[in-house]
């Protein structure tokens, strides 16, 4: 055990962490159950401090949740092999790879239906392009050896999806918000040696896929001018470690 | 805490928070099914600590109560998902609150911002002001009690990174006190309070 890195279980805990440091901290706890065991009494703990400070809610926000939760889907419980699910507490699982692959298969297809019907004239040029890359997101998936992250930052959602067989990352948008006038979303592999661009958003629900890069274990992702830039120059909007 | 359940069991007296947790389970499983009833008792049992915590970050009544509401849907949906062997539905809750809550203010306030305010020195409320409206009397003395095992630079550390949601990088320049120390603060800091108020798996 890192004696070094142990000692951020307690800005961990109380998210004191810098994005960039919770992300290699994640990384290090799923290896590390004494670490986990840490975080755990320190979250218990701190959940202490926050209930010394309850005070009372407005009357009326009980019936907006109540209204609220009417509209939401619950998630299914969890079976299978656990992911890790950035950018969270809790890991996420899945049934099966093959329920992984449906989600993914809904996210990618869905927001290009909509869009479909919006721009009919690019329509079968896209769908070409879509079922092309979907295609690789699906081999991607069956593949060995493959991790599907969920990730969420801010507003920001994502799920990626690492094959080691393939050498490729799939970034699939989710909720992304418009990344502003003449602005873009541009997507990086980070290693030890640097940040790699690992291409641009097309737009805010077309999957991007890359390749690996030897040594990258970060993916992060910055809003950039137009057509890009050689390297970051903003602070990522969104970090996920790809162990 | 095994040999502090003993001994309560020995003297006769139940074991409270063992109680509540395991009601809270059984809560947690009939919301995981979609009962909306049971999320209605759920509501009850956590949204003035929740709501509390959040604003106690935010400061914003407004902003407090839409991020409540998020936590709560939040909550709804991944009731699945909670595991009662990982920790309390309590902490679940409250780790997801915080989480939200200081996600919100540091993506809402500039960098900018936060700079000027930080050189300015500025710590707009005393850690120990605490709003003790509805807060179980005996829940807030034993942590204040507990807050008062610490030392001065592990209580402004803990409490700086967790009631005003500051990164520990952000608490060193505050309390003008290098990286490591605070990284470190934090972590005795919290052991002690978690050996004070009995906190264990």
């Amino acid at each position: 055990m890192n004696a070094d890195i142990h000692t951020l279980t307690g800005a961990y805990a109380l998210h004191a962490l810098s994005e960039a440091e919770r992300v290699e901290f994640e990384d290090h706890l799923a290896q590390c159950p004494a670490c986990a065991k840490e975080v755990a009494e320190m979250q218990e703990t701190a959940a202490r401090l926050g209930s010394a400070v309850a005070t009372q809610p407005p009357e009326s926000l009980k019936q907006d949740v109540m209204a609220g939760i009417r509209r939401v889907r619950q998630l299914p419980p969890d079976e299978g092999p656990i992911i890790p699910l950035r950018g969270r507490k809790w890991p996420l699982r899945v049934t099966s790879m093959a329920a992984a692959a449906a989600a993914i298969a809904a996210i990618v297809l869905g927001s290009q239906v909509i869009r479909l019907d919006d721009e009919a004239s690019r329509a079968e040029e896209q769908l070409a392009e879509v079922s092309s890359r979907y295609e690789t997101v699906a081999d991607m998936i069956a593949a060995q050896n493959t991790k599907i992250m969920a990730a969420k930052s801010g507003d920001m959602r994502a799920t990626v999806v690492v094959s080691r067989q393939h050498g490729k990352v799939a970034f699939l948008p989710k909720d992304v918000p418009a990344p502003g006038e003449e602005k873009t979303y541009q997507l990086w592999l980070i290693g030890p040696d640097g940040a790699h661009s690992a291409g641009l958003l097309p737009d805010q629900d077309t999957p991007v896929i890359a390749d690996t890069i030897e040594g990258a274990n970060v993916l992060g992702v910055t809003i950039e001018p137009e057509g890009g830039s050689e390297q970051p120059t903003t602070d990522p909007v969104m970090t996920m470690a790809l162990g | 805490m095994h040999g502090a359940r003993a001994e309560r069991a020995r003297s006769g007296k139940p074991d409270l928070r063992a109680v509540a947790q395991s009601g809270h389970q059984d809560l947690m499983s009939r919301v995981a099914r979609g009962d909306e009833q049971a999320f209605a008792e759920l509501y009850d049992l956590l949204a003035d600590r929740i709501y509390g915590l959040v604003l106690r970050v935010m400061r914003d009544p407004a902003q407090s109560e839409e991020v409540t509401q998020e936590v709560f849907i939040d909550l709804w949906r991944t009731a699945s998902r909670f595991h009662s062997e990982r920790g309390s539905v309590t902490s679940w809750a409250m780790t997801i609150a915080h989480r939200r809550a200081v996600d919100r203010v540091r993506s809402a306030q500039s960098t900018v911002d936060r700079e000027a305010r930080m050189a300015a020195g500025q710590q707009d409320t005393p850690f120990d002001s605490v709003s003790d409206e509805v807060a179980s009397r005996f829940e807030q003395r034993q942590v204040r009690n507990c807050l008062d095992t610490l030392t001065e630079l592990q209580r402004e550390s803990v409490g700086l990174a967790y009631y005003q949601g500051y990164t520990y990088g952000e608490v060193a320049t505050l309390l003008d006190t290098p990286l490591g120390t605070v990284k470190t603060r934090l972590r005795d800091g919290l052991i002690r309070l978690r050996d004070c108020l009995g906190v264990s798996k």
